[in-house]
Protein backbone atom coordinates (compact mmCIF):
# COMPACT_ATOMS: atom_id res chain seq x y z
CA UNK A 1 0.00 0.00 0.00
CA UNK A 2 1.27 3.34 -0.84
CA UNK A 3 0.71 6.50 0.44
CA UNK A 4 1.89 10.05 -0.93
CA UNK A 5 1.59 13.77 -0.01
CA UNK A 6 -0.95 14.42 -2.58
CA UNK A 7 -0.69 18.31 -4.26
CA UNK A 8 -3.29 19.94 -6.26
CA UNK A 9 -1.07 18.71 -9.22
CA UNK A 10 -1.61 14.78 -8.78
CA UNK A 11 -4.14 13.43 -11.20
CA UNK A 12 -6.96 11.86 -9.46
CA UNK A 13 -5.38 8.72 -10.87
CA UNK A 14 -2.63 8.66 -8.94
CA UNK A 15 -4.43 9.59 -5.33
CA UNK A 16 -6.70 6.46 -6.56
CA UNK A 17 -3.89 3.80 -6.81
CA UNK A 18 -3.74 0.46 -4.76
CA UNK A 19 -7.46 1.53 -2.94
CA UNK A 20 -10.15 -1.06 -2.91
CA UNK A 21 -13.19 -0.86 -5.43
CA UNK A 22 -15.28 0.24 -2.71
CA UNK A 23 -12.75 3.02 -1.69
CA UNK A 24 -12.59 4.12 -5.21
CA UNK A 25 -16.08 4.24 -5.44
CA UNK A 26 -16.29 6.61 -2.34
CA UNK A 27 -13.64 8.95 -3.37
CA UNK A 28 -15.09 9.05 -7.05
CA UNK A 29 -18.56 10.47 -5.51
CA UNK A 30 -16.85 13.36 -4.61
CA UNK A 31 -17.15 16.82 -6.34
CA UNK A 32 -14.20 17.69 -8.74
CA UNK A 33 -13.44 21.06 -7.91
CA UNK A 34 -11.75 21.75 -4.64
CA UNK A 35 -11.69 17.50 -4.07
CA UNK A 36 -7.64 16.94 -3.89
CA UNK A 37 -6.77 17.93 -0.08
CA UNK A 38 -10.38 15.87 0.80
CA UNK A 39 -9.59 12.89 -1.44
CA UNK A 40 -5.98 13.47 0.66
CA UNK A 41 -7.49 13.37 4.31
CA UNK A 42 -9.93 10.31 2.80
CA UNK A 43 -7.02 8.41 1.15
CA UNK A 44 -5.06 8.64 4.57
CA UNK A 45 -7.53 8.02 6.84
CA UNK A 46 -8.40 4.66 4.34
CA UNK A 47 -4.90 4.02 4.60
CA UNK A 48 -4.97 3.40 8.10
CA UNK A 49 -8.24 1.05 8.05
CA UNK A 50 -6.27 -0.82 5.33
CA UNK A 51 -3.25 -1.30 6.87
CA UNK A 52 -5.51 -2.54 10.36
CA UNK A 53 -7.00 -4.76 7.98
CA UNK A 54 -3.64 -6.13 6.75
CA UNK A 55 -2.67 -6.59 10.36
CA UNK A 56 -5.75 -8.34 11.33
CA UNK A 57 -5.06 -10.43 8.38
CA UNK A 58 -1.65 -11.44 9.13
CA UNK A 59 -3.08 -12.26 13.12
CA UNK A 60 -5.64 -14.34 12.35
CA UNK A 61 -3.14 -16.09 9.89
CA UNK A 62 -1.18 -16.66 12.56
CA UNK A 63 -3.90 -18.07 15.07
CA UNK A 64 -5.13 -20.54 11.94
CA UNK A 65 -1.54 -22.00 12.35
CA UNK A 66 -0.72 -22.25 15.76
CA UNK A 67 -4.30 -23.72 16.15
CA UNK A 68 -4.25 -26.01 13.04
CA UNK A 69 -0.36 -27.54 13.38
CA UNK A 70 -0.47 -28.99 16.83
CA UNK A 71 -3.87 -29.85 16.60
CA UNK A 72 -3.29 -32.09 13.17
CA UNK A 73 0.46 -33.56 14.89
CA UNK A 74 -1.79 -34.24 18.10
CA UNK A 75 -4.76 -36.22 16.23
CA UNK A 76 -2.41 -38.03 13.53
CA UNK A 77 -0.40 -38.85 16.88
CA UNK A 78 -3.28 -40.49 18.81
CA UNK A 79 -4.52 -41.55 15.36
CA UNK A 80 -1.06 -43.39 14.90
CA UNK A 81 -1.15 -45.04 18.36
CA UNK A 82 -5.34 -46.29 18.33
CA UNK A 83 -5.17 -47.25 14.55
CA UNK A 84 -3.79 -50.60 15.17
CA UNK A 85 -5.58 -52.18 19.01
CA UNK A 86 -8.30 -50.43 16.32
CA UNK A 87 -7.92 -52.28 13.25
CA UNK A 88 -8.05 -55.98 15.34
CA UNK A 89 -10.75 -54.88 17.29
CA UNK A 90 -12.68 -53.86 13.75
CA UNK A 91 -11.38 -57.03 11.74
CA UNK A 92 -12.38 -59.52 14.52
CA UNK A 93 -16.07 -57.97 14.66
CA UNK A 94 -16.54 -57.07 11.02
CA UNK A 95 -14.25 -59.52 9.16
CA UNK A 96 -13.53 -56.91 6.91
CA UNK A 97 -10.50 -56.74 4.83
CA UNK A 98 -7.77 -54.92 6.16
CA UNK A 99 -7.32 -52.42 3.05
CA UNK A 100 -11.27 -51.27 3.83
CA UNK A 101 -10.96 -50.59 7.27
CA UNK A 102 -8.29 -48.70 6.84
CA UNK A 103 -10.36 -46.82 4.52
CA UNK A 104 -12.87 -46.07 6.83
CA UNK A 105 -10.28 -45.00 9.15
CA UNK A 106 -8.46 -42.78 6.94
CA UNK A 107 -12.04 -41.20 5.95
CA UNK A 108 -12.81 -40.40 10.25
CA UNK A 109 -9.22 -39.11 9.76
CA UNK A 110 -9.96 -36.70 7.42
CA UNK A 111 -13.39 -35.80 9.02
CA UNK A 112 -11.25 -34.65 12.28
CA UNK A 113 -9.06 -33.15 10.23
CA UNK A 114 -11.72 -31.03 8.50
CA UNK A 115 -13.74 -30.01 11.56
CA UNK A 116 -9.71 -28.57 13.26
CA UNK A 117 -9.84 -26.65 10.28
CA UNK A 118 -13.45 -25.42 10.29
CA UNK A 119 -12.68 -22.51 12.04
CA UNK A 120 -10.93 -20.70 9.34
CA UNK A 121 -11.97 -22.95 6.32
CA UNK A 122 -15.79 -22.10 4.73
CA UNK A 123 -16.40 -25.44 3.20
CA UNK A 124 -19.09 -25.52 0.50
CA UNK A 125 -19.93 -29.03 -0.67
CA UNK A 126 -22.55 -29.56 -3.65
CA UNK A 127 -23.95 -32.65 -5.39
CA UNK A 128 -22.12 -34.49 -2.86
CA UNK A 129 -24.69 -37.70 -2.96
CA UNK A 130 -24.69 -41.47 -3.94
CA UNK A 131 -26.28 -40.98 -6.98
CA UNK A 132 -23.55 -39.34 -8.25
CA UNK A 133 -21.26 -42.31 -7.22
CA UNK A 134 -22.17 -45.16 -8.83
CA UNK A 135 -19.95 -48.61 -7.47
CA UNK A 136 -17.40 -49.31 -9.01
CA UNK A 137 -16.37 -46.03 -10.25
CA UNK A 138 -13.05 -44.12 -10.79
CA UNK A 139 -13.11 -40.68 -9.31
CA UNK A 140 -10.77 -38.36 -11.09
CA UNK A 141 -10.05 -35.14 -9.36
CA UNK A 142 -8.09 -31.49 -10.43
CA UNK A 143 -5.10 -30.73 -7.70
CA UNK A 144 -4.32 -27.58 -6.23
CA UNK A 145 -3.33 -28.52 -2.77
CA UNK A 146 -1.38 -31.17 -0.42
CA UNK A 147 -4.49 -30.87 1.23
CA UNK A 148 -7.01 -31.61 -1.49
CA UNK A 149 -6.30 -35.41 -0.27
CA UNK A 150 -7.87 -34.69 3.61
CA UNK A 151 -10.82 -33.16 1.16
CA UNK A 152 -11.54 -36.66 0.03
CA UNK A 153 -13.51 -37.53 3.50
CA UNK A 154 -15.90 -35.43 2.33
CA UNK A 155 -17.69 -37.75 -0.54
CA UNK A 156 -20.41 -39.96 0.56
CA UNK A 157 -18.62 -43.10 0.34
CA UNK A 158 -15.16 -44.11 2.08
CA UNK A 159 -14.11 -47.19 0.66
CA UNK A 160 -11.64 -45.51 -1.88
CA UNK A 161 -7.58 -46.53 -3.29
CA UNK A 162 -6.02 -43.66 -4.12
CA UNK A 163 -3.11 -43.33 -6.84
CA UNK A 164 -0.60 -41.45 -5.67
CA UNK A 165 3.12 -40.66 -6.92
CA UNK A 166 6.04 -42.12 -4.78
CA UNK A 167 6.47 -38.37 -2.59
CA UNK A 168 3.43 -39.01 -0.09
CA UNK A 169 4.97 -42.63 0.47
CA UNK A 170 8.12 -41.28 1.97
CA UNK A 171 6.27 -39.26 4.76
CA UNK A 172 7.02 -42.11 7.02
CA UNK A 173 3.72 -41.02 9.74
CA UNK A 174 1.54 -41.95 6.82
CA UNK A 175 3.02 -44.51 4.90
CA UNK A 176 2.31 -47.62 6.84
CA UNK A 177 -1.32 -46.72 6.60
CA UNK A 178 -0.97 -45.91 2.88
CA UNK A 179 0.53 -49.39 2.22
CA UNK A 180 -2.15 -51.12 4.31
CA UNK A 181 -4.89 -49.25 2.64
CA UNK A 182 -3.13 -50.39 -0.88
CA UNK A 183 -2.85 -47.23 -2.28
CA UNK A 184 -1.21 -46.88 -5.77
CA UNK A 185 2.26 -46.06 -5.97
CA UNK A 186 2.13 -45.11 -9.96
CA UNK A 187 5.16 -43.78 -10.19
CA UNK A 188 6.65 -47.38 -9.50
CA UNK A 189 4.01 -49.58 -11.12
CA UNK A 190 3.83 -50.56 -14.65
CA UNK A 191 0.55 -50.19 -16.54
CA UNK A 192 -0.20 -53.65 -16.33
CA UNK A 193 0.61 -53.68 -12.27
CA UNK A 194 -1.79 -50.61 -12.42
CA UNK A 195 -4.53 -51.85 -14.90
CA UNK A 196 -4.74 -55.23 -12.72
CA UNK A 197 -4.58 -53.52 -9.52
CA UNK A 198 -7.36 -51.40 -10.91
CA UNK A 199 -9.55 -54.63 -11.87
CA UNK A 200 -9.06 -55.46 -8.28
CA UNK A 201 -10.68 -52.69 -6.62
CA UNK A 202 -13.45 -52.64 -9.24
CA UNK A 203 -14.12 -56.18 -8.78
CA UNK A 204 -14.67 -55.30 -4.47
CA UNK A 205 -16.75 -52.96 -5.76
CA UNK A 206 -14.68 -50.34 -4.72
CA UNK A 207 -13.31 -47.15 -6.04
CA UNK A 208 -10.48 -45.74 -7.42
CA UNK A 209 -9.46 -42.05 -6.97
CA UNK A 210 -6.94 -40.52 -8.95
CA UNK A 211 -5.45 -36.72 -9.91
CA UNK A 212 -5.01 -36.64 -13.57
CA UNK A 213 -2.75 -33.67 -13.78
CA UNK A 214 -0.29 -35.49 -11.98
CA UNK A 215 1.32 -32.66 -9.81
CA UNK A 216 -0.66 -29.94 -8.21
CA UNK A 217 -1.31 -26.91 -10.40
CA UNK A 218 1.05 -24.24 -10.09
CA UNK A 219 -1.26 -21.60 -11.94
CA UNK A 220 -4.43 -22.02 -10.17
CA UNK A 221 -5.79 -23.39 -13.53
CA UNK A 222 -6.16 -27.14 -13.92
CA UNK A 223 -3.07 -28.45 -15.68
CA UNK A 224 -3.26 -31.22 -18.20
CA UNK A 225 -4.89 -34.49 -17.54
CA UNK A 226 -3.48 -37.27 -17.84
CA UNK A 227 -5.54 -39.82 -19.92
CA UNK A 228 -4.43 -43.12 -17.42
CA UNK A 229 -7.57 -42.91 -15.28
CA UNK A 230 -9.81 -42.64 -18.67
CA UNK A 231 -7.79 -45.69 -20.39
CA UNK A 232 -8.62 -47.75 -17.04
CA UNK A 233 -12.22 -46.50 -16.68
CA UNK A 234 -12.65 -47.44 -21.24
CA UNK A 235 -11.14 -51.40 -20.50
CA UNK A 236 -12.28 -51.77 -16.92
CA UNK A 237 -15.86 -50.56 -18.42
CA UNK A 238 -16.73 -48.24 -14.95
CA UNK A 239 -17.40 -44.73 -14.97
CA UNK A 240 -15.51 -41.75 -14.36
CA UNK A 241 -16.81 -39.29 -11.29
CA UNK A 242 -15.66 -36.14 -11.44
CA UNK A 243 -14.71 -34.42 -8.43
CA UNK A 244 -13.96 -30.51 -8.42
CA UNK A 245 -12.15 -28.56 -5.92
CA UNK A 246 -11.38 -24.77 -5.64
CA UNK A 247 -9.93 -22.97 -2.82
CA UNK A 248 -7.27 -25.33 -1.54
CA UNK A 249 -5.15 -23.56 -3.43
CA UNK A 250 -5.46 -20.70 -1.29
CA UNK A 251 -5.17 -22.58 2.14
CA UNK A 252 -2.46 -24.35 1.25
CA UNK A 253 -0.71 -23.73 -2.57
CA UNK A 254 3.02 -26.00 -3.66
CA UNK A 255 5.98 -24.32 -2.03
CA UNK A 256 4.44 -23.04 0.97
CA UNK A 257 3.85 -24.61 4.55
CA UNK A 258 1.38 -21.82 6.30
CA UNK A 259 -1.78 -22.55 5.83
CA UNK A 260 -4.18 -19.45 5.28
CA UNK A 261 -7.95 -19.14 5.73
CA UNK A 262 -10.23 -20.14 2.68
CA UNK A 263 -13.26 -20.53 1.24
CA UNK A 264 -13.46 -24.08 -0.37
CA UNK A 265 -16.05 -25.37 -2.98
CA UNK A 266 -16.67 -29.06 -3.92
CA UNK A 267 -18.93 -30.24 -6.64
CA UNK A 268 -19.28 -34.33 -7.65
CA UNK A 269 -20.35 -33.64 -11.27
CA UNK A 270 -22.69 -36.74 -13.16
CA UNK A 271 -20.79 -39.63 -14.23
CA UNK A 272 -19.31 -39.85 -17.18
CA UNK A 273 -19.85 -43.77 -18.97
CA UNK A 274 -17.47 -45.26 -21.27
CA UNK A 275 -19.56 -46.57 -23.11
CA UNK A 276 -20.46 -43.46 -25.10
CA UNK A 277 -16.98 -43.70 -26.13
CA UNK A 278 -15.10 -45.58 -28.59
CA UNK A 279 -12.06 -46.09 -30.70
CA UNK A 280 -8.52 -46.24 -30.42
CA UNK A 281 -8.85 -43.08 -28.65
CA UNK A 282 -11.79 -43.12 -27.02
CA UNK A 283 -9.37 -42.92 -23.94
CA UNK A 284 -8.61 -39.02 -24.87
CA UNK A 285 -11.58 -38.06 -26.10
CA UNK A 286 -13.39 -38.96 -22.49
CA UNK A 287 -10.41 -37.14 -21.00
CA UNK A 288 -11.11 -34.06 -22.99
CA UNK A 289 -14.76 -34.22 -22.00
CA UNK A 290 -14.20 -34.27 -18.64
CA UNK A 291 -11.57 -32.21 -18.33
CA UNK A 292 -13.95 -29.48 -20.37
CA UNK A 293 -16.77 -30.24 -17.93
CA UNK A 294 -14.10 -29.91 -14.88
CA UNK A 295 -12.66 -26.72 -16.29
CA UNK A 296 -16.19 -25.25 -16.46
CA UNK A 297 -17.50 -26.12 -13.09
CA UNK A 298 -14.42 -24.95 -11.54
CA UNK A 299 -15.00 -21.10 -13.41
CA UNK A 300 -18.08 -21.43 -12.01
CA UNK A 301 -16.76 -21.78 -8.43
CA UNK A 302 -13.81 -18.95 -8.96
CA UNK A 303 -16.76 -16.74 -10.60
CA UNK A 304 -19.11 -17.29 -7.08
CA UNK A 305 -16.06 -16.67 -4.76
CA UNK A 306 -15.24 -13.19 -7.20
CA UNK A 307 -19.20 -12.27 -6.14
CA UNK A 308 -18.73 -13.10 -2.74
CA UNK A 309 -15.97 -10.91 -2.21
CA UNK A 310 -17.49 -7.77 -4.34
CA UNK B 1 4.03 -32.22 -48.15
CA UNK B 2 7.01 -30.24 -46.99
CA UNK B 3 9.00 -30.70 -43.69
CA UNK B 4 7.38 -27.84 -41.95
CA UNK B 5 4.08 -28.99 -42.75
CA UNK B 6 4.62 -31.89 -41.41
CA UNK B 7 6.08 -30.71 -38.70
CA UNK B 8 3.19 -28.43 -38.64
CA UNK B 9 0.80 -31.39 -38.56
CA UNK B 10 2.64 -33.82 -35.96
CA UNK B 11 2.77 -30.37 -33.52
CA UNK B 12 -0.70 -29.48 -33.77
CA UNK B 13 -1.92 -33.41 -33.46
CA UNK B 14 -0.19 -33.32 -30.01
CA UNK B 15 -1.65 -29.84 -28.85
CA UNK B 16 -5.07 -31.84 -29.91
CA UNK B 17 -4.48 -35.15 -28.46
CA UNK B 18 -2.94 -33.99 -25.28
CA UNK B 19 -3.98 -30.56 -24.56
CA UNK B 20 -0.42 -29.02 -24.53
CA UNK B 21 0.54 -25.49 -24.58
CA UNK B 22 1.57 -24.93 -28.41
CA UNK B 23 4.04 -22.50 -26.70
CA UNK B 24 5.68 -25.35 -25.25
CA UNK B 25 5.78 -27.00 -28.48
CA UNK B 26 9.92 -26.01 -29.20
CA UNK B 27 12.57 -28.22 -31.13
CA UNK B 28 14.53 -28.21 -27.75
CA UNK B 29 11.12 -29.42 -25.36
CA UNK B 30 11.93 -32.68 -23.61
CA UNK B 31 8.81 -34.98 -24.35
CA UNK B 32 8.67 -36.35 -20.31
CA UNK B 33 10.29 -33.49 -18.33
CA UNK B 34 8.77 -30.69 -20.32
CA UNK B 35 5.76 -31.88 -22.22
CA UNK B 36 4.79 -34.19 -19.04
CA UNK B 37 4.47 -37.01 -21.35
CA UNK B 38 4.26 -40.46 -19.61
CA UNK B 39 4.48 -43.81 -21.16
CA UNK B 40 0.76 -43.82 -22.11
CA UNK B 41 1.47 -40.67 -23.64
CA UNK B 42 3.74 -42.40 -25.94
CA UNK B 43 1.72 -45.26 -26.78
CA UNK B 44 -1.41 -43.05 -28.33
CA UNK B 45 1.56 -40.86 -30.12
CA UNK B 46 2.02 -43.95 -31.95
CA UNK B 47 -1.49 -44.13 -33.18
CA UNK B 48 -1.67 -40.37 -33.66
CA UNK B 49 1.29 -40.23 -35.99
CA UNK B 50 0.00 -43.64 -37.62
CA UNK B 51 -3.32 -42.04 -38.15
CA UNK B 52 -1.63 -38.59 -40.00
CA UNK B 53 1.27 -39.96 -41.44
CA UNK B 54 0.39 -43.82 -41.99
CA UNK B 55 3.75 -44.58 -40.83
CA UNK B 56 4.33 -47.29 -38.79
CA UNK B 57 6.01 -47.05 -35.15
CA UNK B 58 4.54 -49.40 -32.91
CA UNK B 59 7.52 -51.98 -33.09
CA UNK B 60 10.26 -49.73 -34.05
CA UNK B 61 12.68 -49.38 -31.54
CA UNK B 62 14.17 -45.92 -32.49
CA UNK B 63 10.97 -44.66 -30.75
CA UNK B 64 12.81 -45.33 -27.50
CA UNK B 65 15.62 -43.33 -28.43
CA UNK B 66 13.79 -40.22 -28.44
CA UNK B 67 13.66 -37.47 -25.82
CA UNK B 68 12.81 -34.32 -27.47
CA UNK B 69 10.44 -32.87 -29.66
CA UNK B 70 12.73 -32.08 -32.29
CA UNK B 71 14.30 -35.95 -31.96
CA UNK B 72 10.04 -36.92 -32.43
CA UNK B 73 10.20 -34.20 -35.59
CA UNK B 74 13.27 -35.66 -36.69
CA UNK B 75 12.31 -39.71 -36.81
CA UNK B 76 8.57 -39.15 -38.37
CA UNK B 77 10.10 -36.68 -41.18
CA UNK B 78 13.19 -39.95 -41.71
CA UNK B 79 10.13 -42.63 -41.81
CA UNK B 80 7.50 -40.53 -44.03
CA UNK B 81 10.25 -40.15 -46.44
CA UNK B 82 11.12 -43.92 -46.22
CA UNK B 83 7.34 -44.66 -46.86
CA UNK B 84 7.28 -42.16 -49.83
CA UNK B 85 10.47 -43.53 -51.37
CA UNK B 86 9.17 -47.89 -50.80
CA UNK B 87 5.78 -46.13 -52.92
CA UNK B 88 7.90 -44.85 -55.97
Amino acid sequence: MKCRAVTANEGEESILTDLSTASRRRLLSLPVSGSFTVAGHYALHLFDKVALMKIFNRIIVLLMNVWVYPLIFIWTLIGSLIAFPALLVWRLMTGWPIAKIMHLFVWIYGRVCMLIFRPFVRLNCKDMRQEFLPCPGIVVVNHYSFLDTYLLCMLPAFDAHICLRSWPFQMFWYSIFMRLAEYFDFEKLSWEQILAGAEAVTRKGRYLVVFPEGHRSRTGKPGRFHSGAFKLAIQLKVPVLPLCIWGTQTLLPPGRWWVRPARIEMQLLEPVYPDKFCGEMAHTEMCRQVRGRMIETIEQMENKKTDANQ
Amino acid sequence: MTDAEAIGIINDSMVREFELDPETMTPEAHLVKDLEMDSLDFVDLVVVLQEAFGIKLRNDSSVKEISTLGDLHDLVLQKKRQLEAEKK
